[in-house]
């Protein structure tokens, strides 16, 4: 009770600091006191200023009927009509529908790879092998999905060493890339393939923090592997993966653009089409419509960013951490 | 107390190491087959070394002026972009690590948006159209020379060294210039090794707005110029589900796997020294600040 009483008497006069801080007088003070760290700070609000939110001042085309000769400023407003076009569009609905599905997928099948590798990998007790593997693992998530598409066209290819041992095993050689019904699950495991290595890592050492009394406990208890597993490493884990978890489910709308831009073909195109690909097909088509890919772009990135500060909020909640600062 | 090896340690072990095998043959394959002849590729693609390595892939692309070009265009980019990419964003993370001071929210706020939140690639292109950068590599050395993340790191990294420094210089009269360049940069060394890596990385694999802003292929990076390659090669996926004969007449492969090798060999070749930073990065960004 009593430090209750006196915390908020503080709090009280932090306040009056402050307000007395933000005066006009204090205020240029403080410039001027501080002129050296905004000097510090000018290059990268000058960068902000002239790419990132000059961009934004772009984003009322999607409001607009867009007309290049008279400019962005000029053009005339339309309202939300780029919008019902969009929402009555089947495309784009079976387009966003594909995106959380596709996310989805990614969250039930390659985030839990990440956990049980660095489970896995805790168990391992050599420490060079454990070395070399963790740069095996970790090496991929360096290489651009250009060079790692590259890859794995010759892998899964035609005549490539998977199909060889289809062949050798008298099974039909198979058009991966070219399947429908295989790309998606294609796109899972090479994103296990590439990423999970370096995914594993922040559990890896949420897992080193971990006291190891506790095991030492277990052990005297006579706990078996499995046990301390399920009752020490993975409940001492459990903000790192409620985190990481949030924030997936916070990007839903991402899906992977890298990923599927380098690995799309004609024929499974519109399997694995995500909204980014989709904005990027409108934008540079033939005929562009400037506009009406603008408020797409606005949706995905506008809702994209709600769900991110209401995931962080919710992980605030459940942790005591947000994802956000 | 030594613990006992048992069975389920050799079973851990060994499905670990497969996995490596996995993540690894892929690439190994990849280089084999750039060194392959048709005839050798043809006759056993699942290959652990190569019979009659041949340099005829790449002569190919070398004989091409593309690979050069992209491997110019790349090089320029980085010597341009990572030096100024670092020193600003490590002054910015310098500035936003000290005592709150007017704006200094406000404008950490403003930055961390920008990484969930953005205008979109069409006004991002009339933006870059307007400064009159199409075709223009400084388009790609514009865009993402202040990375936020990369801010954030430093900022988390600034966290953890005791203000008393910068007091005792304030005191002695240095400005906050002279305190960032003389006592805290020398102290950030290992971070500003790790966001100078995940930096270098970066533009090493930039392709994306190489491809929206640079039209004319002598501007290409390295990585467009692979894309080029690989996207005919994935284009032609589809045409061999009628046609299977065709893939016979045209060997193509060992000619993009070569150009995947020399796209990935500086990384291939830096990275496991280097690793260790990477790491860093990572756990300090888990930390947060």
């Amino acid at each position: 009770m009593e430090r209750c009483k006196t915390s908020i008497k503080e709090r009280g006069i932090v306040k009056k600091r402050i307000s007395e801080e933000y005066g006009f007088r204090n205020c240029i003070r403080m410039l001027v006191k501080n002129r050296y760290l905004y000097c510090l700070l000018l290059p990268a609000v000058i960068y902000l200023i002239a790419l990132d939110y000059r961009s934004m001042y772009g984003i009322q085309l999607a409001f607009k009927d867009f007309n290049a000769r008279l400019g962005i400023t000029s053009s005339p407003w339309i309202g939300f009509t780029h919008f019902k076009k969009m929402f009555s569009d089947s495309y784009f609905l079976y387009v966003l529908w594909n995106t959380i599905k596709i996310s989805f997928g990614r969250i039930i099948f390659t985030f839990p790879f990440a956990i049980v590798i660095a489970l896995a990998f805790n168990e391992l007790r050599q420490r060079h092998l454990k070395k070399v593997l963790q740069t095996i693992y970790t090496f991929p998530h360096f290489l651009s999905w250009v060079i790692v598409s590259g890859v794995i066209v010759n892998f899964l290819g035609y005549m490539g060493p998977v199909n060889a041992v289809l062949d050798f095993f008298g099974v039909e050689r198979h058009v991966f890339l070219g399947d429908k019904k295989m790309i998606v699950p294609i796109l899972y495991i090479t994103d296990i393939w590439k990423e999970a290595g370096w995914n594993s890592i922040i559990y890896m050492a949420a897992i080193a923090g971990i006291d190891d009394s506790l095991y030492e406990a277990a052990d005297l208890d006579g706990a078996s592997r499995w046990k301390k597993i399920w009752h020490i490493t993975l409940p001492s884990i459990r903000g790192t993966i409620l985190v990481m978890l949030t924030l997936k489910v916070g990007t839903v709308l991402n899906g992977g653009f890298d990923q599927i831009f380098n690995m799309s073909n004609m024929v499974v195109q519109k399997t694995i089409e995500i909204l980014d690909t989709y904005i990027y097909r409108i934008t540079f088509q033939q005929s562009p419509d400037f506009a009406y890919s603008t408020a797409v772009g606005l949706f995905k990135s506008g809702v994209g960013f709600l769900m991110v500060m209401c995931v962080n909020k919710l992980s605030k909640k459940l942790e005591g951490t947000g994802i956000l600062e | 107390m030594k613990k006992r090896i048992t069975l389920g340690d050799y079973v851990n072990g060994i499905l670990l190491v497969l996995w490596g095998l996995l993540i690894l043959y892929p690439f190994y394959n990849s280089v084999l087959v750039s060194f392959m002849t048709q005839e050798e590729f043809m006759r056993k693609p699942f290959a652990l070394f190569v019979e009659n390595p041949t340099l005829i892939a790449y002569k190919e692309i070398f004989s091409d002026s593309k690979f050069l070009y992209g491997y110019k265009n790349t090089l320029i980019i980085l010597l341009i972009k990572l030096p100024i990419s670092v020193l600003i964003t490590s002054a910015a993370g310098y500035a936003l690590s000290r005592k709150k001071f007017f704006l200094s929210k406000t404008i950490n706020n403003l930055a961390v948006v920008t990484m969930y939140f953005s205008g979109g690639i069409v006004p991002l292109f009339l933006t870059i159209k307007s400064y009159g950068l199409m075709d223009n590599l400084f388009s790609v050395i514009l865009i993402g020379l202040f990375s936020v993340y990369n801010m954030i790191l430093v900022k988390s990294f600034f966290y953890t060294i005791p203000d008393s420094l910068e007091e005792s210089a304030k005191v002695d009269g240095a400005n906050d210039i002279r305190i960032f360049i003389q006592i805290y940069l020398p102290l950030a060394k290992p971070i500003i090794a790790t966001v100078a890596l995940f930096e270098a990385v970066n533009i090493w694999n930039e392709w994306y707005n190489a491809m929206l802003f640079l039209s004319k292929s002598k501007n290409w990076p390295l990585q467009l110029v692979l894309r080029e390659i690989i996207s005919n090669a994935t284009a032609k996926v589809s045409d061999t589900v009628e046609i299977d004969e065709e893939i016979k007449e045209t060997f193509a492969l060992n000619v993009q796997m070569a150009s995947v090798v020399v796209t990935m060999l500086p990384i291939m070749l830096v990275y496991p020294f280097v690793q260790k930073y990477f790491m860093k990065g990572l756990t300090i960004g888990a930390v947060k600040g």
